[in-house]
């Protein structure tokens, strides 16, 4: 590295102090700290930022270290259990706990010192010194001890390992030739900061502001997000209400009638099995109107040829499409022998009894239109969907399929631009009359709906269908949709 | 739905004459049928259960070459078999039709469709078997007539056995017994289908081995059986227009019902009328009569006019089984005509577009806290019992009565545990940490709301921070604050119970201005509550339920 290309604006005091200080040998810091009256830790600070910018080394050494423990102090002040298990005179000691006594009596056989005859201890011989003490003692005062004694005194727990690291600092060619240039900011006065006191004391007049290192790393903002989801949604509903849609809210938890009896979906039918819906234990059941009920039952029991069972429909479920509310609007449209026209969005979560996997959830986002009016017609359908598409710069073709409560129907399919290829994006239909006639009293009804999470999942390149809700905050500040 | 391969040898007998693969992929789409897979030997497509005539390789191959103006649609023939049916009262599957199907030619391939249609079928529009199942026989080796019962216990071998079995071993031991037999819980009746020598088959489990098919069968003896008798005669005339269409012969048998009255099991000749006028109207076009009459041949119509100039008499073809309404033809006209060819126009209905109230509040309400620097976030509504515990919440919840994971088992009743699991999540990505979520929650009763709920850690999070969020947030939400001091006694230890995740005398209550009730909270969260959500700095929270003004909804109501 060039003396000319470092920032040497930037340097503390501290670093000054450091680098101007330093003997051509490596010195331990904590020596340095003592010479200088400064700080380790601060020392570190600036032996790093020095090391940095290549004016010099640092060597770490890591040194093993043994503390003696609670149960050591109390060995080395008051002897050993061992030691301790028998009076000069050979009399058992009272003083000692159950477990001392077990322990000092294990050592003592194991020294030679003790023998159990006839179920008495006998005193064999006792050294006046005990070796593994003097050795405690050793350790303590910081001198080098054996190891196999290291290793019993730690599985005995008498000491405990400790690791410190010291610090050696060397300065480099480098540094050596750039102290000099910088003596002459030795021990004057800098700013770091410009306090509230410097400034209405008028002290800033004399001061010398210390340089920054301009270059350093930025710290992100902590700032608010919207949530991407939320954020789509909130877009989505512009585009309906910008098309004269109006939106309907509704539970989230309703009857089996409103999920599945008033779509005219016949009670036998799969997706009503448990492996599906959500079915609640708390509220078991919910009533439903008896009014729309009867012409519910009429219209299936004529077209599916069976008896519509009257309880079936009081279950209560998290609904399992937002087609819910789209009946509840139907409904209350109806008066008397009118029918209100008028347009329709919403945009709420729905439940599936499904394990949750990369594209799976169990409970997910759905959109859905609708439009209640007489004089619509199929090309009616096409140029809602048209229109709702191309204000998302979606572009989309249409083809058959097939729906259980529309007819005609349509799917939409979206065109790829990444792979090229058409992907399904939404269903779509005439609600069939047997769907509108029961709710509206009028057909036809044009209605579609879709996912949210599909094209989310393709408007932020996401793999993974669960990332949105794992509400990663970094995720959220930087998605922007 | 169910995926269906084809052979394309085998379809193309169907269809008419030799096409590429190309084509007959194409025409599987425009009749809405997805394509998986086409190639010179096999076409295989995602066949919808409105179209279960399409199950088989003959009906698939029928639509094909009728869409593709190849064949024609045409009529079927049925001659009277001598077999009688004498059907009893079966209380598990009360209905059951048969036919014989005569000069059949079994080659392997015609077996392997023959099963898979069956399969396909039992899969779906029979419900497992439980709605209708099909069983196929050598009709040479039925002795004397028919005959459907409801039996206590009887004894015969089954297919694919070697041994005699009763009912009590097949069900047990039999693998086909072990799969369906839940279809008898709680019945000890079991239907049988029989001749005058024992049984042909147990319906919906097994055949009997008797009339096992053979390389050397010449003549099917068809028997279905369910618990809708409109199901199982659609499906008795898919395979029988199926095995017309190979050239066989098909023998209508007799019932004779438990009323003693008699009838055909197989009914053709079905006509409804569609309005042209009615068809046009929804379609918004203008098609005339023969032009009509084409598109409905396309997708398998006859139809010809009737006196009234604008009426179509239609031969509804005995294998549909999706046409209720008009509107079933309708689409098919739409089908055949092309829904590319459909010009699109904008409703001519001018109509105010808005958001809901709640949607209106909702949005200012997360507008504010993500000025205040909040982080939005979105969580599942559904959680567990485990997490209001954790966050010493104790509220009856909506519960799911068949939850498929220990983690979904109720909807959640407040938003704060999802935010405090959140705030775990990312505890490793600095503090403080400010989010926020406007989220669905549900009461005990069942009844959904939106809650505001928000929350801070960091090292000096305290009350006051949360308190300033309320001032900020309460004007637009037309709450206010209510002090636990100022409540009456009685009602304030019942409030106190409920807010146990707060530290007391650090939080206040917050009262909605509509009908001045309790809707929520703001304090400091107690520290069991952190360390049962393993957090390790201080939180502060509020959660409220955001409601629009009332005077907003009572004018909607009598807008309405």
């Amino acid at each position: 590295m060039k003396k000319e290309t470092i920032d040497l604006d930037s340097l503390h005091q501290h670093d000054i102090k450091l680098l101007t200080a330093l003997r051509k040998e490596k010195e331990d810091i904590e020596s340095i700290a003592k010479r200088l009256g400064l700080s380790k830790d601060a020392l570190i600070r600036s032996a790093f930022v020095l090391k940095d910018l290549g004016l010099v080394d640092i060597v770490e050494e890591a040194k093993v270290r043994y503390v003696i423990t609670g149960e050591g102090n109390k060995n080395l002040r008051e002897g050993f259990p061992e030691e301790r298990l028998l009076s000069k005179d050979g009399t058992p000691v009272s003083s000692l706990s159950e477990e001392e006594r077990r322990i000092g009596l294990q050592w003592a056989m194991k020294n030679g010192w003790v023998r159990i005859a006839e179920g008495k201890i006998k005193i064999l011989s006792r050294p006046e010194k005990y070796d593994l003490r003097e050795k405690l003692k050793a350790i303590e005062e910081g001198r080098d001890v054996d190891k196999e004694t290291v290793k019993l005194l730690l599985q005995r727990k008498n000491i405990e390992e400790t690791a410190t690291k010291k610090f050696f600092v060397r300065i480099t060619d480098l540094g050596m030739e750039t102290a000099p240039s910088v003596m002459d900011r030795l021990d004057k006065e800098e700013i770091n900061e410009l306090t509230h006191s410097l400034i209405t004391s008028g002290k800033w007049r004399n001061a010398t502001f210390r340089k920054y290192n301009l270059r350093l790393k930025i710290e992100r903002a902590r700032k608010g997000a919207y949530h991407p989801v939320n954020e789509y949604i909130r877009q989505i509903r512009e585009v309906f209400v910008s098309m004269g849609f109006e939106e309907m809210t509704g539970p989230e938890v309703d009857s089996a009638f409103w999920d599945f009896d008033a779509l005219f979906t016949p009670q036998d039918h799969p997706a009503r099995e448990l492996q599906d819906t959500f079915y609640l234990e708390n509220p078991e059941k919910f009533e439903y109107p008896e009014d729309v009920a009867e012409r519910v039952k009429e219209i299936q029991e004529k077209a599916w040829k069976y008896k519509w069972d009257p309880e079936i429909p009081r279950q209560a479920v998290l609904r399992t499409h937002t087609t819910t509310l789209s009946a509840h609007t139907l409904v209350s449209l109806r008066k008397g022998k009118r029918s209100k026209p008028g347009k329709f969005f919403a945009i709420g979560r729905v439940y599936r009894n499904e394990a949750t996997d990369f594209k799976h959830l169990a409970e997910f986002y759905q959109i859905e239109g609708i439009v209640a009016w007489k004089k619509a017609t199929f090309r009616d359908l096409l140029g809602v969907l048209s229109a709702f598409y191309e204000k998302q710069g979606i572009k989309i073709r249409f083809r058959p399929h097939y729906f259980p409560y529309t007819e005609p129907s349509v799917e939409i399919d979206r065109w790829d631009e990444k792979r090229n290829q058409w992907i399904e994006l939404a269903g779509a239909g005439i609600l069939r009359p047997e769907v509108s006639l029961p709710l509206w009293g009028s057909y036809p009804v044009l209605a579609w709906g879709m996912s949210l999470e599909r094209p989310l999942m393709n408007r932020l390149n996401l793999k993974d269908i669960r990332i949105p809700y794992q509400n990663d905050i970094y995720w959220i500040a930087d998605s922007q949709i | 739905m169910a995926t269906i391969s084809f052979k394309k040898k085998e379809i193309e007998k169907f269809i008419g004459k030799e096409v590429p693969a190309e084509q007959i992929a194409h025409a599987f789409e425009m009749l809405g049928m997805p394509v998986d897979k086409c190639d010179e030997d096999e076409i295989v497509a995602d066949i919808t259960n409105d179209r279960v005539d399409m199950f088989t390789v003959e009906g698939a191959g029928r639509a094909i070459g009728q869409f593709l103006e190849i064949i024609k649609p045409r009529d079927y023939a049925l001659s009277k078999s001598n077999l009688v049916l004498h059907v009893e009262n079966v209380e598990v599957r009360p209905y059951i039709v048969a036919f014989v199907a005569k000069n059949v030619k079994l080659d392997d391939e015609m077996i392997r469709s023959l099963i898979m249609a069956q399969e396909k079928i039992h899969e779906t529009f029979g419900r497992k078997r439980r709605k209708i199942a099909i069983g196929i026989h050598d009709a040479d080796k039925v002795q004397g007539h028919l005959y459907y019962k409801q039996v206590k216990d009887i004894s015969f071998i089954p297919l694919d056995s070697d041994k005699e079995m009763n009912i009590r071993e097949i069900l047990d031991k039999h693998p086909k017994g072990q799969e369906y037999r839940h279809i008898f819980e709680g019945t000890s009746n079991y239907p049988m289908f029989m001749d005058s020598k024992g049984v042909l088959s147990f319906p919906p489990i097994i055949n009997s081995e008797r009339t096992r098919l053979t390389g050397d069968t010449k003549n099917l003896l068809f028997d279905i059986t369910g618990t809708s008798e409109h199901a199982i005669r659609i499906v008795a005339n898919i395979f029988a227009t199926s095995l017309a269409d190979r050239g066989a012969v098909i023998e209508n048998v007799e019932l004779m019902l438990p009323n003693k009255e008699k009838r055909e099991s197989l009914e053709y000749g079905r006509r409804e009328t569609l309005s042209l006028k009615f068809a046009n109207k929804i379609l918004g076009i203008r098609l005339k009569p023969d032009e009509a009459k084409h598109l409905l041949a396309r997708t398998g119509y006859k139809a010809e006019l009737t006196e009234k100039k604008d009426e179509l008499s239609i031969h509804v073809p005995p294998y549909r089984a999706d046409i209720m309404h008009q509107v079933d033809f309708v689409e098919d006209i739409a089908v055949a005509y092309g829904y590319d060819r459909f010009k699109p126009r904008l409703p001519n209905l001018a109509t105010n577009g808005s958001l809901s109230s709640q949607s209106k509040i909702d949005q200012k309400i997360r507008e504010l806290m993500v000025a205040l620097g909040f982080i939005e976030t979105n969580s599942w509504t559904l959680t567990n019992e485990e997490m209001n515990k954790k966050a010493l919440i104790d509220k009856k919840a909506v519960k799911i009565k068949n939850p498929r994971t220990q983690d979904f088992t109720m909807f959640r009743t407040d938003i704060a545990p999802s935010l405090l699991n959140i705030l775990f999540e990312n505890k490793t990505k600095g503090l403080p940490i400010q989010i926020f979520e406007v989220g669905r929650v549900a009461d005990g009763e069942g009844r959904c709301f939106t809650n505001l709920c928000c929350a801070i850690m960091g090292e000096k999070a305290d009350f006051s921070q949360i308190a300033t969020v309320l001032f900020e947030t309460k004007r637009f939400a037309n709450v206010s604050e209510v002090y636990p001091d100022e409540l009456e006694k009685a009602k304030k230890s019942k409030k106190e119970a409920g807010f146990r995740h707060l530290i007391d005398g650090r939080y206040i209550l917050i009262k909605d201005n509509n009908d001045d009730r309790i809707c929520g909270w703001a304090g400091e969260i107690h520290p069991q509550v952190l360390e049962n959500f393993k957090l390790e700095y201080p939180v502060v929270m509020m959660e409220f339920r955001l409601q629009a003004k009332e005077e907003k909804k009572a004018r909607k109501r009598k807008a309405n």
